[in-house]
């Protein structure tokens, strides 16, 4: 790790000019994902702008009755806060499936957006990686790719996203609140993290500079019938092979409305609309959650080692899909 | 007297363990203290076309680099037992083997700067085309590891033949079956901290299972007399088979240590240990059996074949234990090896059984398939009275007994016997079992026992407590044979200044070291002229002396080798598949084992324990692997290499039977290390066959195989 | 004693004299010696006057007391532990969050603290492992750990004993888990269940795999009966020794 100053920036006004007129530097929330990547050399900030300090800590209802969260709210205050626990259940389950109790206590909502990929060759300096410097190459396409992506990829990038909260969001239709130097603005989540492209490099659409400050979920009514389903090499502290949250909206055998998304399957979370679409009007059984999950992969392309994640997300989908129908729990 | 074998007591080294005080080696504070950090191989084959330090040296903080430009001074040593773990001596020549090979070491006054310049050395490599994929590699004939005395026999043996034995058979499989790589990751990392007193002496600081072949090793290296050398290593956190000979890292510090007459502290980071620090060879295995109706083995051919490294011949010795566990009057066991560019593959938890028993012990279930025989009566059927390379009697072998205990307390009676018959709501329920066994070694010990004024005892030996609970053995064999309470028991472990007790290694610590410590106290109390230690505390006082003290030494006797010793045990677990989404878990578990005497009926168990949790690792989730293009690792680290959590583990029952095996040792007591992994990965894989009716072949069993 | 020697821990001292007596002849004035004695850390400011370029005087709040200390902002709250104050009892697993060995509890919060830079932590309540016992008696969870053999080479055991503290907490304040069945409903300590254990304590990896045990500490901390950690012996005619 490079030393580097360190600032405690006074407001997020302050952050953010500190950070647009240093582009080196990095901010830091929990910093379980920086410090990590900095102990690797992955990247190398003249100074962190630690931000943890900030009141960004609240989570509020907002007047349209769904809540908006500070980006320093942390995943276990998140997940335990009751409103979410209520009405956005599979966003509670979605946080508590990842990492650890340790890690969650001192993460936070803006940095577990902002984590960057485990791709084990984006991980070490010692391969080349597009994402890390662009126009190296990537060496995963071609080397051990079992963890990687199998929908959105590009020649440049195989890597995927591996936030859990991510796929609840994108799920729930959630909006960001970022502040720049101009001021804020708001960026929905399903624009927020991008696909690799010929920018692997870029792994959202913030710019230099700006802060994270909220995230607001809209009230989605059928919230309840959540499910976040998450396939690991390990019963636990693992990252997703393939996740799912799912949530659907059944009124006497009809679907009235369904959110599919997908975790660990693409350079973003991955929300599955077309698939979605199909089941609106359809019933609520086996096979239309059959035919939802072959849509919902049907553009999935498999490289050497990751094939069987195209099957097993579509199980996982019918899972998902499956207890949500019964009014959603645990999958 | 008082009895204390074969109860349950806690560790004696419990206090300091849970209140964080307990010092391992690197964390001993030394004034003066600098960092090391190493540098390493990022290419797998090839050689070092140029170094560059300058910037690294022009780090803050920064004291030397060295490189295999200014190589400290390094003897090679005499090839005593094993020797080194690898060959090559650290920074021998430009040569590299393997990605991951130590190419340098930055030496700092602190560890950020350290690691920081070590980042600096820049490196241009001529690279050759590695080969670390292991069905692509050349096979030949494996060599013998220590030869024919010591259980890891040559891997070729034949007796009858196999051939016409097989052709008239009832019932004939043939399979192959398949392990990664796997690494022992001890939590503990490999660290270590030399300190050179003066040209002539330094102390090492260091976690081994080996105290007195560290010392002598490290001397020889360093060209400097036995004495020259301290070893110091009161606790070491976990190692598995990977921290009884000097690594390279370790002997590059110590011989660093001198050219800058500091105190340097090196340790290994997580991911350098992946290359850097051993693993257990992957392995392939092909196991044909062939028996009669009623189940009798006919014959049993059993190949295997495995890597290893350009630094180390090291064959993991998988068909060792065949001979071992069934009878049959043919059999052909041949092993081959092929080199890759990987780091040194080592001795591993049950080093051979380990993956041999998952092939074996799979393949006799797929026999009890064929002929409609319950599994754990097709192994009592074919139990052998003799180890049948050796041609000896096995002493105090309680085999049967493992195996029906085991499906007493585990209800396998109410097994169906059908695949895919057992339901649980949605999931599938599958029950599996399989043998255990692994060779009871033993090799000589000294100890040395002083009773002192105030009513204590003190037992003094090189040995080391890796978690195994060798303090508290040590202790209760004490305590008992002197007639004292444990808490009166004060035991010293892990230091090269203390009597030879040997090494922690192939599950041989106990037996080898109790024997020595019972005589020692024997020795003691005759001294002291007393039957017991509270006489002999009273004579003390009387006579004024400060102490009793007498030093004995026990050794495996003649008569021993009239037998072939061999731990045994069964396995029996259940699984639950959630078919749909791959999901797998172990959800019960009862082992049966017989070591002879058990010592401490608390730690026994923990090591029982252990070695099943770590052989379920094997079987679910294990693996390392290397990018195949460049030869560097993917898998390298805790995050990547995953091994068992809390949320993986069922509790695991286990249960001893047996008498004391007084032909092996005055205290009966065989080792309790290794055997409890053997046989595990088999009986996972039995149990998903009943589960799901499909046969896994290949370890680990991840979600991608069950789909 | 040299002025090396003054230098090192009590602890260390007294394994030195302890072992350089033990090289003195039988009959011999042997003093006894205390080989477990409990640990004294450095407790003076460890910070000189004199920072160094690069370095910036923090002042942490470890176990009730305050420490000086300079340390670059680069540098760990678990390199400063270990390095800096010879708190070594937070162990260095992975220094990469993914064991759990570091584990200590800031705030009343377990963490890692391989993965949160020193200078973060001033003005917060750093409790390590170091500081759950008192002089004469260990933490409840520490003897649930020695009594049912949570551990076996100890590395990984202070992380566990840590955050088991503090999951007996989060039980207390109500806290959920991913397998907690009803996400409104989280459990209490007389109902805490074995599946909730696990999954809560899977940060804590241990390879030796205590795991068992582990779980028996906490259910024993959180006053429920566990299983015994011993295992049945069956048949075994003990024999006297000798
Ligand atoms: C072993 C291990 C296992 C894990 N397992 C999982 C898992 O299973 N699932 C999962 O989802 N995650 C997992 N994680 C990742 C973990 O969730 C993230 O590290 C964490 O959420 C990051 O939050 P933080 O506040 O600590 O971020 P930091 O480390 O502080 O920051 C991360 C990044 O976000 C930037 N950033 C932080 N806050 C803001 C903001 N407000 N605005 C803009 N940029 C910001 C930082 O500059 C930095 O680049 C795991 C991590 C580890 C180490
Ligand atoms: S050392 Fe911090 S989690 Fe492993
Ligand atoms: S006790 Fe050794 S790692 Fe847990």
């Amino acid at each position: 790790m490079k030393n580097f100053a360190y600032v405690r920036p006074n407001s997020v006004e302050d952050a953010v000019s500190r950070a647009t007129s240093d582009r080196d530097a990095l901010f830091i929330a929990g910093g379980t994902n920086l410090v990590d990547r900095l102990k690797v050399f992955l990247d190398e900030p003249s100074q962190l702008l630690d931000v943890s300090r900030l009141a960004m800590k609240q989570i509020a209802t907002t007047n349209e009755g769904g809540l908006k969260i500070g980006a320093l709210v942390t995943n276990t205050a998140l997940a335990n806060n009751i409103d979410v626990r209520n009405n956005y259940p599979l966003l509670s389950r979605a946080i508590l499936a990842g990492a650890s109790q340790q890690i969650r206590n001192m993460a936070t909502v803006g940095g577990n957006l902002m984590q960057r990929t485990r791709c084990p060759y984006y991980y070490d300096t010692a391969f080349p990686c597009n994402k890390r410097q662009p126009d190296t190459g990537c060496p995963a396409a071609t080397g051990i790719n079992r963890i990687h992506a199998i929908l959105g990829s590009s020649d440049r990038c195989v890597a995927v996203n591996p936030s859990d909260m991510s796929v609840a969001m994108v799920a729930l239709d959630a909006t960001l609140e970022v502040q720049g130097v101009e001021g804020k603005r708001e960026i929905p989540f399903v624009d927020f993290h991008r696909l690799p492209g010929n920018t692997p490099e870029r792994d959202t659409n913030l710019e230099p500079g700006e802060l994270i400050t909220a995230v607001i979920l809209p009230p989605v009514s059928f919230a309840q019938s959540g499910v976040y389903l998450k396939l690991r090499d390990r019963a636990s502290y693992a990252f997703a092979l393939v996740s799912v949250a799912t949530a659907l909206e059944v009124s006497g055998e009809q679907i009235k409305n369904a959110r599919i998304a997908l975790g660990g399957v693409a350079h973003k979370p991955w929300r599955a609309t077309e698939a979605e679409e199909f089941l609106i009007g359809k019933a609520a059984n086996k096979s239309n959650f059959e035919q939802a999950a072959e849509i919902a992969l049907k553009d999935a392309q498999a490289l050497a080692h990751n094939g069987f994640k195209i099957e097993l997300s579509k199980r996982a989908i019918r899972r998902a899909l499956a207890v949500s129908a019964q009014g959603g729990g645990e999958a | 007297m008082n009895q204390i074998i074969g109860t349950s007591v806690s560790r004696k080294d419990g206090r300091v363990k849970v209140t964080g005080e307990a010092t391992y080696g690197a964390e001993h504070q030394i004034p003066g203290l600098v960092h090391g950090y190493l540098v390493t191989a990022t290419i797998a084959n090839g050689r070092i076309h140029n170094i560059d330090t300058k910037e690294a040296e022009d780090n803050p903080g920064v004291i030397a680099v060295f490189t295999h430009r200014n190589q400290p001074k390094i003897f090679q040593p005499s090839n005593g037992f094993f020797g080194l773990y690898e060959s090559r001596l650290p920074l021998a020549d430009d040569l590299i083997h393997y990605a991951g090979q130590i190419v340098g070491l930055v030496v700092a006054n602190t560890l950020e700067r350290a690691r920081d310049a070590a980042h600096l050395v820049k490196v241009q490599y001529q690279t050759e085309q590695p080969q670390v994929e292991a069905q692509k590699a050349t096979y030949q004939k494996a060599p013998s590891l220590f030869g024919e005395d010591f259980e890891f026999q040559e891997g070729t043996f034949e007796t009858g033949d196999f051939s016409i034995a097989s052709s008239d058979a009832a019932a004939k499989t043939e399979a192959t079956y398949t392990t990664e790589i796997e690494i022992h990751a001890p939590m503990e990392p490999h660290a270590l901290v030399a300190h050179w007193e003066n040209q002539d002496s330094v102390t090492v600081y260091e976690p081994t299972q080996w105290v007195k072949g560290s010392q002598r090793t490290y001397a020889e290296l360093l060209g400097i007399p036995v004495e020259g050398v301290r070893i110091i290593s009161p606790y070491i956190g976990g190692a598995f088979g990977s921290k009884a000979f000097p690594w390279p890292h370790g002997i590059l510090c110590v011989a660093a240590a001198r050219e800058i007459q500091r105190p340097l502290k090196v340790v290994v980071s997580r991911r350098q240990m992946t290359a850097n620090t051993g693993h257990r060879s992957q392995t392939e295995q092909t196991m044909r059996l062939a028996a009669n109706k009623d189940g009798k083995l006919k014959a049993i051919e059993h190949t295997a074949k495995t890597c290893t490294s350009p630094v180390k011949n090291f064959p993991e010795p998988c068909t060792g234990i065949t001979p071992v566990l069934y009878a049959t009057p043919n059999m052909r066991l041949k092993q081959e090896i092929a080199v890759l560019n990987v780091g040194a593959p080592t001795f591993m938890r049950a080093p051979g059984e380990n993956p041999g028993m998952f092939a074996l012990e799979s393949a006799m279930d797929e026999l009890a398939w064929e002929l409609n025989i319950d599994p754990v009566e097709l192994r009592l059927r074919n139990e052998t009275k003799e180890h049948q390379r050796k041609k000896l009697p096995f002493s105090a072998k309680h085999f049967a007994e493992c195996l029906k205990t085991g499906a007493e307390k585990f209800g396998w009676s109410q097994r169906q016997m059908q695949p895919r018959s057992q339901k649980q709501g949605d999931l599938l329920v599958g029950w599996g079992m399989a043998s255990s066994a692994f060779p009871a070694l033993r090799s000589s010990a000294e100890a040395q026992v002083r009773l002192l004024p105030d009513g204590t005892a003190h037992v003094l030996t090189s040995a080391n407590d890796m978690g195994t609970g060798a303090y508290t053995v040590v202790a209760m064999t004490a305590a008992e044979t002197l007639g004292l309470p444990v808490a009166k028991v004060k035991v010293e472990l892990g230091d090269s200044v203390l009597p030879n007790g040997g090494m922690a290694g192939g599950s041989q610590m106990t037996a080898t070291l109790t024997p020595a410590v019972l005589a020692a106290c024997q020795k003691v109390l005759e001294t002291a002229n007393a039957q017991n230690a509270p006489e002999a505390f009273a004579n003390l006082r009387e006579s004024g002396r400060a102490a009793y003290e007498a030093t004995a030494s026990s050794a495996p006797s003649e008569e021993s080798k009239k037998f072939a010793f061999n731990s045994w045990g069964a396995h029996f677990c259940e699984v639950t598949v959630d078919e749909e989404i791959a999901r797998l878990r172990v959800t019960r578990w009862v082992s049966v084992i017989n070591i002879g005497r058990v010592l401490n009926s608390k730690t026994a168990a923990s090591q029982i324990r252990g070695a099943v949790i770590m052989g379920i690792g094997q079987a679910l989730m294990e693996e390392c692997h290397f990018d195949p293009n460049t030869g560097y690792p993917v898998v390298y680290d805790l995050a990547t290499y995953h091994y068992p959590a809390h949320a993986d583990i069922p509790r695991i029952e286990v249960n001893f039977v047996g008498e004391p095996d007084f032909n092996f040792n005055p205290m009966g007591v065989r080792g309790v290390g290794e055997i409890g992994i053997t046989g595990v990965s088999a009986a996972v894989s039995n149990a998903v066959y009943h589960a799901t009716g499909k046969r896994i072949r290949s370890l680990p069993i991840t979600p991608d195989k069950l789909l | 004693m040299s002025n090396e020697e003054k230098k090192l821990s009590p602890k260390q001292r007294s394994r030195r004299n302890f072992l350089g007596q033990s090289l003195t002849a039988a009959g011999a004035a042997i003093a006894a010696p205390s080989l477990l004695n409990s640990c004294q850390n450095k407790t003076a400011d460890s910070a000189s006057n004199d920072l160094v370029e690069g370095e910036t005087m923090i002042r942490l709040k470890i176990n009730g007391e305050f420490q000086k200390l300079n340390v670059e902002p680069r540098v760990t709250l678990l390199d400063a532990l270990r390095e800096q104050l010879g708190l070594t009892g937070s162990k260095k697993g992975c220094d990469h969050g993914q064991c759990g060995a570091c584990t200590v509890i800031i705030d009343g919060e377990r963490v890692y603290s391989c993965l949160t830079l020193a200078v973060m932590q001033e003005d917060k309540e750093i409790t390590t492992i170091e500081g759950l016992a008192t002089e004469d008696n260990l933490h409840p969870v520490q003897m649930a750990f020695l009594d049912n053999d949570g551990f076996q080479c100890g590395y990984c055991t202070p992380g566990q004993i840590c955050a088991s503290v503090a999951l007996l907490d989060e039980i207390k304040n109500g806290s959920v888990s991913y397998v907690t069945p009803d996400l409104t409903s989280p459990p209490e300590l007389a109902s805490l269940s074995e599946t909730e254990i696990k999954e809560r304590m899977s940060g804590n990896l241990c390879r030796c795999s205590a795991y068992n045990g582990i779980v028996a500490a906490v259910q024993q901390a959180a006053g429920q009966t566990p299983p015994s950690p011993a295992a049945s012996i069956e048949n075994q005619q003990v024999e006297e020794v000798s």
